[in-house]
């Protein structure tokens, strides 16, 4: 079943086409958990815009996180970087490149918060430590 | 109470005289880290009894040494026990406690230090917010951790002793004996954590483990210091602030999430996070003196530039943001500013810095670069900005962190207001911002034709600034008054109070060269003039009040652009004045000025009073003296050329300027104190 975040991934190097500085080069795969299994998309931004394809090769920032969050954030009912501080979103590597990832949401969110918090469905840490 | 500090980054330590933290909910006294409080208790005893202060030496921005003793005022001199703790911040807070026995009787000591975290948030004291959070206390390896969680989100504050100590919930204990004139210490290190997940953290947390050094902190502001221009001058409040100002910039940075560059931060206590407009108006102040800090800026800026549209956090596609702070209420979206874009002048100032940034460095490169975000930044000014339709950038009300609702640089709740005290509307268009947004334009005709080259953009550009220009003259003009009004309304009332603003529009270049002198009398006059600068609202304004934050006080970033834009519109003698009062006002504040001055006339108080709650040090107070000296030598770069135009008043003797990086490589610069300054 083709969901928002397959849609998303799927249509990037169209919906992306300008959105980005031309200047940015780099790479940011995602490692979503989902309902027990985890997806990898890798991100690669060049020429203004951005493709993606499901691929776990090692990226400039690898972001770990539940799918039910990347929903939210694609929803515009969350925000990258509050995401970062409390660890929803949890960023290895260069996080410039996820501040960059910013530019291809959709257009209109409002993320006055709070959610809901279900600590069961956020994503491991990567490297241990829960 | 005169609370001391220190403070590398963003971590800071407040405390009382003594160098101890009582729980205060009121005062930001404790250890901070990303605006939150990791310290909220911090306190020393000896054999049970307080300590009383000695002498402190307040060595350094980020260390400091307090001298003690034991007991009551009354008796200390009596005392055999000398305390000393010496304290610094770096990648963590650390302080060495030491004691001393000057007897010849070996002594038994219990010191105890309390310890606790309420992990409250900067804004939260700032607004006498008061939250309770749970926290848990373990100790392992007798590391004193206090834990605060909230659902996946985890403060951590992990104390060590490098001496053992019976360890509790509350603190450390130890038990020693000292000998007769000998000395115990304990190394102790507090570590803020953000992400405490990693196994290195706690390594990180004992004394063993070496962090940087004071020397090597030293050492860092010692070379960012040393590369700025060396100024000679006989005029000792401009060579005091000269240092001063250059050593506080350059601490007043810090590294973000990303640990990688230096990011500026705005003041302390209340503003050490990255401030959109502070950051642009103070690295613009401290461009011909220390120029790469310009960079990591329009990079974080851009970085953070709005994509979405969102109004809980005021994003558009395009804009600057106002402020970025890291607590609890930001990271749940509570609060606003994880991001937060309620500042409709960083836009169009983000251009402004990018443009003045190249004519001074000729860094084509980074102008290319961030191509994209100052297009951006100007679409955002033509398509998002104008809620009227009528060719201005209008902002509504926003509720921003602090309870403020305006989106100007005078942005608290009474800072925009009628004559007659009215307070203005939203929709509203402060007049600044449209001088901000008509530089911008033209600074953007320019690097699209010299740098980007695209001179049909460049074409556009200078034709809607014309037409703004023209626009602006005949509606903000307040034909019997003779100068602009404060901001328009949305059914095209002028917002009459005669304000500091109108300075800002001669740095900008808007204000019509016939209209100048007005304006320029106005700003020398009475009523804005108090002798120590030029107030923000005229006394003659019914909410004049000369202690109110944008309402009567002095600012001395305010000053510095309109000494600027005096000496633009060939006012030299008046920018000289205006230079001169405020460096004079800081020759009382060791030449560290503070966020902003009363506005009390000088005849009044013969020292400048300080605004009740003004933090030093202060980004863009501590950019002023540079600009104010870029003014007095009337430094300006055309071209690959530096050209020097100094207008020194006599009094302050000789100026002479070395070194001053740019474009040209470096040059010196030299001013000569005249009797009598003459307009050009």
């Amino acid at each position: 079943m083709v969901d928002d975040i397959d849609r998303f991934f799927a249509t990037l190097g169209e919906t992306s086409e300008g959105r980005l500085p031309p200047s940015r080069h780099g790479t940011i795969r995602f490692v979503l958990h989902r309902n027990g299994a985890v997806d990898n998309w890798l991100v690669t931004f060049a020429g203004g815009g951005a493709t993606a394809v499901p691929d776990d090769r090692p990226a400039g920032c690898v972001v770990n996180m539940s799918g039910e969050w990347f929903e939210n954030l694609l929803a515009g009912r969350d925000h990258t970087v509050s995401m970062t501080l409390r660890d929803r979103a949890a960023v290895e590597g260069d996080l410039t490149l996820f501040l960059t990832f910013r530019r291809l949401l959709p257009p209109l969110a409002d993320t006055r918060g709070p959610l809901p918090e279900a600590v069961a469905a956020h994503a491991p840490r990567p490297g241990g430590g829960e | 109470m005169n609370p001391v500090s220190i403070y590398y980054g963003n971590l800071f330590m407040t405390c009382d005289r003594k160098g101890d933290v009582e729980p205060s909910r009121q005062m930001p006294l404790g250890l901070f880290f990303f605006d939150t409080r990791f310290l909220s208790t911090w306190r020393l005893t000896v054999n049970g009894e307080r300590l009383q202060t000695l002498s402190i030496d307040d060595l350094q921005y980020f260390e400091s040494r307090f001298f003690l003793t034991p007991g009551q005022p009354t008796h200390y001199v009596d005392t055999d026990i000398s305390v000393f703790r010496h304290r610094w911040a770096g990648d963590a807070f650390e302080e060495r406690v030491s004691v001393q026995n000057h007897s010849k009787e070996p002594m038994d000591l219990t010191i105890r230090l309390d310890i606790g975290a309420d992990f409250a948030e900067l804004l939260d004291i700032k607004h006498g917010i008061q939250r309770h959070r749970e926290t848990t206390t373990t100790i392992r390896d007798g590391v004193l951790t206090v834990r605060y969680e909230r659902g996946v989100f985890v403060r951590e504050t992990l104390v060590a002793s490098s001496q053992p100590c019976a360890t509790d919930d509350d603190g450390m204990t130890f038990t020693t004996r000292v000998e007769p004139h000998g000395i115990w210490h304990t190394d102790l290190r507090v570590t803020a954590l953000l992400r405490p997940a990693k196994p290195a953290d706690l390594r990180e947390a004992l004394p063993g483990h070496r962090l940087r050094s004071t020397e090597q902190i030293r050492q860092e502001l010692d070379d960012w210091v040393s590369g700025a221009p060396r100024l000679r001058t006989d005029y000792e409040p401009l060579q005091q602030t000269y240092q001063r100002s250059l050593s506080d910039l350059v601490a007043l940075r810090y590294k973000g999430l990303n640990y990688r560059e230096y990011q500026p931060l705005a003041g302390m206590p209340w503003f050490m996070n990255l401030f959109g407009r502070d950051a642009i108006f103070s690295r613009m102040q401290a461009l011909p003196f220390l120029p790469q800090t310009c960079v990591p800026a329009l990079r974080i800026l851009s970085l953070a530039q709005g994509a979405r549209i969102d109004p809980f956090r005021g994003e558009e596609p395009g804009k600057i943001l106002q402020e970025l702070r890291y607590d609890e209420s930001a990271a749940f979206n509570e609060r606003p500013h994880a991001i937060l874009y309620a500042a409709a002048d960083t836009t169009p100032l983000f251009v402004i810095l990018l443009d003045e940034y190249e004519r001074w460095t000729g860094d084509t490169e980074l102008v290319n670069e961030l191509r994209f975000e100052a297009t951006q930044a100007l679409d955002w000014i033509d398509r998002y900005a104008d809620l009227v339709g009528n060719g201005y950038l209008w902002y509504g009300p926003h509720g921003s962190t602090d309870g403020t609702v305006g989106q100007s640089w005078k942005c608290s709740n009474e800072g925009v207001s009628f004559r007659d005290g009215r307070l203005a509307g939203y929709p509203q268009a402060a007049c600044e911002i449209q001088g901000y947004v008509y530089d911008a334009k033209c600074r953007a005709a320019r690097l699209a034709r010299r740098v980007w080259g695209d001179p049909e953009y460049a074409d556009r550009l200078e034709r809607e600034a014309a037409a703004l220009r023209e626009r602006f003259n005949r509606d903000f003009w307040i034909e019997d008054r003779g100068y602009y009004a404060a901001a328009l309304q949305a059914d095209g009332q002028q917002v009459d109070s005669l304000t500091s603003n109108i300075g800002h529009l001669l740095w900008s270049g808007i204000v019509e060269p016939d209209r100048a002198e007005a304006v320029v009398s106005h700003l020398l006059g009475p009523t804005l003039f108090s002798g120590w600068g030029i107030r923000t609202l005229a006394t003659t304004e019914q909410r004049y009040n000369p202690i109110g934050y944008h309402t009567g006080t002095v600012w001395p970033f305010d000053n510095s652009i309109i000494a600027w834009g005096l000496r633009r519109y060939g006012f030299r003698p008046e920018a000289a004045r205006v230079a001169a009062a405020i460096l004079g006002a800081g020759r009382y504040f060791g030449g560290r000025l503070p966020e902003a001055l009363a506005g009390y006339d000088s005849t009044l108080t013969k020292y400048p009073v300080l605004y009740a709650s003004a933090g030093a040090p202060h980004a863009t107070s501590a950019g002023a003296p540079l600009l104010f000296l870029r003014t007095l030598l009337g430094l300006e770069p055309y071209d690959d050329h530096l050209v020097v135009d100094p207008a020194v008043p006599e009094e302050m003797g000789q100026i002479e300027l070395h070194d001053i990086p740019g474009r040209w490589g470096r040059l010196d610069a030299l001013g000569r104190g005249q009797p009598g300054i003459a307009r050009r």
